[in-house]
């Protein structure tokens, strides 16, 4: 079954792009770009997530604009501390590898959570399977924060989990 | 004015990478190699974009969204290497 | 009043730039310099390329800034993990200890 709804869901992304990347409506323009997404679309067809992998997205735009906002605030403020500690005359580091259990349910939102996890302050994750996350902390203080991360709250709540 | 700010943001970001290239170089594992390509990716990426903005000419965003991807690819091709062994 | 946000968040962009590269040069090893390399790359492209599309206003330009903005957010912490995914087998870090001692069997 090569034409399901994940390829044209695909194609149609795939279409868009193209449009605002070139930026014109001549014909030939848009002729060629729609068999370029259909080409490549089918041709990606296996790596394509599939509607089991991922959490009910459309339904739930607005839980994930807000997810972004908070993870933008979570950046800047990862920023901060990363400029207080090279900045700083005397490195007060002390690196350590935490394991902890990964509490995301669908393969995409352990993606997001696994890059979320790099952003948030002193936090990098290391490797990210169904069970368990590896994360590398810069120093000690900072496994409180991670703990009652905003980030882990707004993602589950994308998820359709209250807490 | 405004395109003068943007020489001397594309002249320190220059500096940057110079100071870059000396980890790549440097860098004790191929680990440190492989992450100091990257930042210079990404500082060039955004000379690239100041650059276009001081002569006025889109083709090199173009080139910009290319080399984004690609540096992209070849990072992933390191670390895999370096992991498996193989390609 | 609109070209001095430009300046002021083109020079944060590049602030942050600078302590990227400082923070590789002076960190002890390759995960502590990925915390710098993640983190203040991918705020500072956001910064550097958010000033340029103030500039530009919503036109072609401005629609390739915005997704060379969010190819980069998506981009950069990806290939961070992947790097210390790949050095955490082989690396002995700065206490000189082989780092998958440390943190148990991955």
């Amino acid at each position: 079954m090569i034409f399901s709804k994940d390829v044209l869901g695909m194609t149609i992304i795939l279409y868009i792009f193209w449009l605002l990347i070139s930026w014109s409506l001549h014909w030939v323009n848009l002729v060629l770009g729609f068999s370029f997404a259909l080409f490549v679309a089918i041709f990606m067809a296996p790596e394509i997530i599939t509607k089991e992998e991922r959490p009910p997205f459309l339904a739930r735009g607005f839980f994930f604009l807000r997810f972004v906002l908070i993870l933008i605030k979570e950046i800047i403020k990862a920023n901060i501390q990363v400029v207080q500690i090279v900045l700083s005359p005397k490195l007060k580091i002390n690196p350590q590898f935490v394991e902890v259990k990964q509490v995301m349910r669908y393969p995409v939102t352990q993606v997001i959570w696994g890059n979320s996890i790099t952003l948030t302050p002193g936090t990098l994750s290391i490797d990210v399977d169904r069970e368990k996350v590896l994360i590398h902390f810069l120093s000690e203080e900072l496994m409180v924060h991670f703990e009652e991360s905003p980030i882990k709250a707004a993602l589950m709540e994308f998820e359709g989990r209250s807490k | 004015m405004t395109e003068t700010a943007f020489l001397i943001a594309a002249i320190l970001l220059m500096v940057n990478v110079i100071l870059c290239l000396y980890r790549a170089a440097v860098g004790p594992t191929p680990g440190d190699r492989v992450v100091a390509i990257n930042m210079i990716t990404s500082k060039t990426i955004a000379v690239m974009a100041l650059v276009s903005f001081m002569y006025h000419e889109e083709l090199f965003l173009d080139v910009a969204i290319t080399y984004t991807l690609i540096g992209y690819t070849a990072t992933i091709c390191v670390a895999k290497y370096l992991e498996l062994k193989r390609l | 009043m609109r070209e001095i946000f430009v300046l002021v968040l083109l020079f944060t962009g590049v602030f942050f730039f600078s302590v990227g590269t400082i923070g590789v040069l002076r960190l002890p090893d390759v995960f502590c310099r990925l915390h710098a390399n993640t983190k203040s790359d991918t705020l500072g492209v956001g910064l550097v390329l958010g000033s340029l599309l103030l500039y530009e206003g919503l036109s072609s330009a401005g629609v390739k800034l915005i997704f060379m903005i969010i190819f980069i957010w998506i981009t950069n912490p990806t290939a961070g993990h992947i790097i210390a995914r790949a050095s955490y087998d082989t690396i002995v870090d700065w206490t000189g200890q082989l780092a998958r001692q440390k943190g148990g069997e991955k």
